[in-house]
């Protein structure tokens, strides 16, 4: 899999900043702000998956919020199909979302409790007013099958189905207007392990099938591996190394994505990337909060290899190009043997 | 329908329904189920007569026969409740969800309106109403819709806030779909086990304070209502003659078909809502009804009055005139 494409890419995100004001005091006065995404960028290219990881807390599932302009972003663009759409007006937004659809992490609040599938997975269809009533009654039946959930499904409620169903009928959901993008928050997080691997064929079948890209996010970095062509590590709002899928676990550069990669038992991290991650000590401590950053480096208080340059305020670490595409912002990586 | 048959099952759900239909019987057969005419006032000779053959529940101090004045009385009584509770539960669920989803100075609107309403005495405010607008009881109905709608909109509103950050909002959201949208699909099924319930005991809670209305002398002179035949009970001094044949059925009938409306709610409730283990929703009705014994603004106080008139006589309030 390589890295660079050619043309033009399906998502560009440019310095993405989703900053969340805190106020105090009786005329909500903004003393501050939770600084959750804080600047990231990344691209993906059609039918690819870009794959997100991080420690819970680093703004994961804002930026994916972000992307679909589910929160507002402070700062930056985003780029979907060429369009900007973060300055569009809620109007055009209506047409680009037809294009983008997102899968939740949580199967039980995602779908409403009170309507039948039928209704949730036609939802999308309604909304944009596509077809007619039958049209859309076959079409709900053709995308629970795709899903492999039975056709008598649709009369049903989200109550009489497994998480596992259900998460099916997210992605059903998700399906219904044939999007070339699926962001997909931690899809498989809530889901036993013996029903992760059905939902993560599922995704990489429609993938190939239908030539969907996907953002994934997860924090468990073995799926993250499995699912990605392209990964980000993210740590307090920003991405701090990106590399392709194998690139990025056989010759992990950031001392975060290393500490990470040993916190994984029996990670498939490959021979010498897994022989130097268990040299490395464990992470200690909690994210910082991303009310309140550290200076310079926002990993140094954690980082056996920090220095006075790390600490330094408001220099954030230069980013480094070791390989092509793999990015890496740090003062001292990891070299690259 | 699948919701009646539950709440059949319930103990208290078949005490409702039974007498909710049993109420509206009598109320939509009442011409064919009352012996005499009620307004006719031509039996001068027949005066507060005991209960009887003639009159089973006797007569009042005009020679009307009291079993035909309850039969009809039953139609004001179930009209202004059930009016009143849909009108409330329509308008004060729009607002709510308005308020809720909407947020922002349309949230903030609409809660300072309910506040006001809140802080206005309800009962001087009735009472001026009726006065001015008229007795007519579809006045009636307005002037309690006016009155009630700020707390069902307020009960909604809170309920929204939770439902409108779950997933499935933001899941709607991300579709494209439109606010009016998704406060259609999602929030107003999302709340309507709440709206319903709330509804029904809000009809409840308007039929005594219509009864209460009536009693202190506000209500539709050209009705016969349970509350006006108290009102007449209590002017005409049925218990300095004894008569509390004139007293008691008036007063039975509101309780019970309170109580009857109640018991559906709640029953209704456990239905709809089959996550509130029962012991939490007889606390809820407990708590229900301690608001009503502590006059809860606008019905309560006139119910409690006109309530302890029906039971313990009401000789010791006879100051209450008209005007």
């Amino acid at each position: 899999m390589t890295v660079s494409s050619m043309g033009q890419p399906l998502l560009d995100v440019r310095d993405l900043k989703v900053h969340f004001p805190i106020t105090s005091g009786l005329f909500r006065k903004v003393v501050g702000a939770v600084r959750a995404v804080d600047g990231v960028s990344f691209a993906l290219e059609p039918g690819k998956t870009f794959g997100l990881a991080g420690e819970s807390g680093c703004g994961k599932t804002t930026l994916a919020r972000a992307i679909l302009r589910l929160e507002e972003p402070t700062d930056g663009k985003v780029f979907f199909d060429g369009a900007e759409i973060t300055s569009m007006s809620d109007a055009q937004l209506t047409a680009v979302r037809t294009g983008m659809q997102m899968v939740f992490q949580d199967p039980y609040s995602s779908l409403n409790p009170r309507l039948n599938v039928e209704r949730i997975v036609s939802e999308p269809l309604r909304v944009h007013r596509v077809g007619t009533e039958r049209e859309r009654h076959e079409r709900v039946a053709e995308l629970l099958t795709t899903v492999g959930l039975p056709p008598d499904a649709a009369a049903r409620h989200p109550h009489e189905f497994s998480g596992g169903q259900r998460q099916r009928i997210g992605i059903a959901r998700a399906l219904a207007l044939r999007p070339k993008l699926i962001v997909a928050d931690e899809p498989v997080s809530s889901l036993d392990v013996s029903i992760r691997a059905q939902i993560l064929n599922l995704m990489r079948n429609l993938q190939d099938e239908l030539g969907i890209a996907y953002v994934f996010i997860a924090h468990d970095l073995a799926l993250v591996r499995n699912m990605s062509h392209k990964v980000g590590i993210m740590y307090l709002g920003h991405i701090v190394e990106t590399a392709s899928s194998d690139e990025l676990f056989l010759h992990p550069a950031h001392p975060y994505t290393l500490a990470l990669l040993a916190a994984v038992p029996g990670a498939e991290t490959g021979g010498r990337a897994r022989e130097r991650a268990r040299r490395f000590a464990p992470l200690e401590g909690d994210v910082p909060s991303p009310a309140c950053p550290p200076s310079g480096c926002p990993f140094h208080p954690r980082c056996a290899r920090a220095t006075e340059e790390c600490r330094e305020a408001g220099v954030f670490p230069p980013r480094h190009e070791l390989a092509p595409g793999h990015l890496v912002w740090c003062h001292h990586p990891l070299e690259t043997e | 329908m699948n919701v009646l048959k539950r709440m059949w099952r319930l103990p208290r759900g078949r005490i409702g329904i039974c007498i909710t239909v049993a109420v509206v019987l009598v109320a939509v057969f009442a011409p064919l189920l009352a012996p005499y005419n009620p307004y006719d006032i031509d039996q001068r000779d027949a005066r507060r007569m005991r209960p009887g053959r003639g009159h089973w529940l006797g007569t009042d101090a005009f020679g009307n026969d009291i079993l035909s004045k309850l039969i009809y009385g039953a139609r004001v009584s179930l009209i202004v409740g059930l009016c009143t509770g849909l009108a409330v539960t329509v308008v004060g669920t729009f607002m709510g969800i308005l308020a809720g989803y909407t947020g922002g100075w349309v949230d903030t609107v609409i809660m300072r309106a309910c506040d006001v309403i809140f802080v206005v005495p309800g009962l001087p405010l009735m009472i001026l109403l009726a006065n001015y607008l008229g007795t007519k009881f579809y006045m009636i109905i307005v002037i309690f819709t006016v009155l009630g709608w700020a707390g069902m909109a307020r009960m909604i509103r809170s309920q929204v806030l939770s439902v409108r950050s779950r997933d499935f909002v933001a899941a709607s959201r991300s579709i494209g779909a439109s606010k009016w949208h998704i406060m259609a699909e999602h929030i107003l099924v999302s709340v309507s086990p709440l709206m319903i319930v709330n509804g029904v005991l809000n009809a409840a809670g308007v039929m005594v304070a219509e009864a209460g209305l009536s009693f202190l002398g506000f209500g539709d002179p050209t009705a016969i209502s349970w509350g006006k035949m108290l009102f007449e009970a209590q002017s005409g001094h049925a218990l300095l003659f004894g008569a509390w044949w004139w007293v008691v059925p008036p007063g039975l009938a509101i309780f019970v078909t309170v109580f009857g409306f109640m018991m559906a709610g709640y029953a209704l409730e456990e239905v709809l809502n089959p996550h509130i283990p029962r012991r939490q929703a007889f606390s809820a009705m407990r708590r229900q009804m301690r608001k009503f014994a502590a006059g809860r603004g606008t019905c309560a106080t006139a119910a409690v009055a006109g309530g302890a008139a029906a039971g313990t006589g009401g000789s010791r309030q006879g100051g209450v005139t008209r005007g």
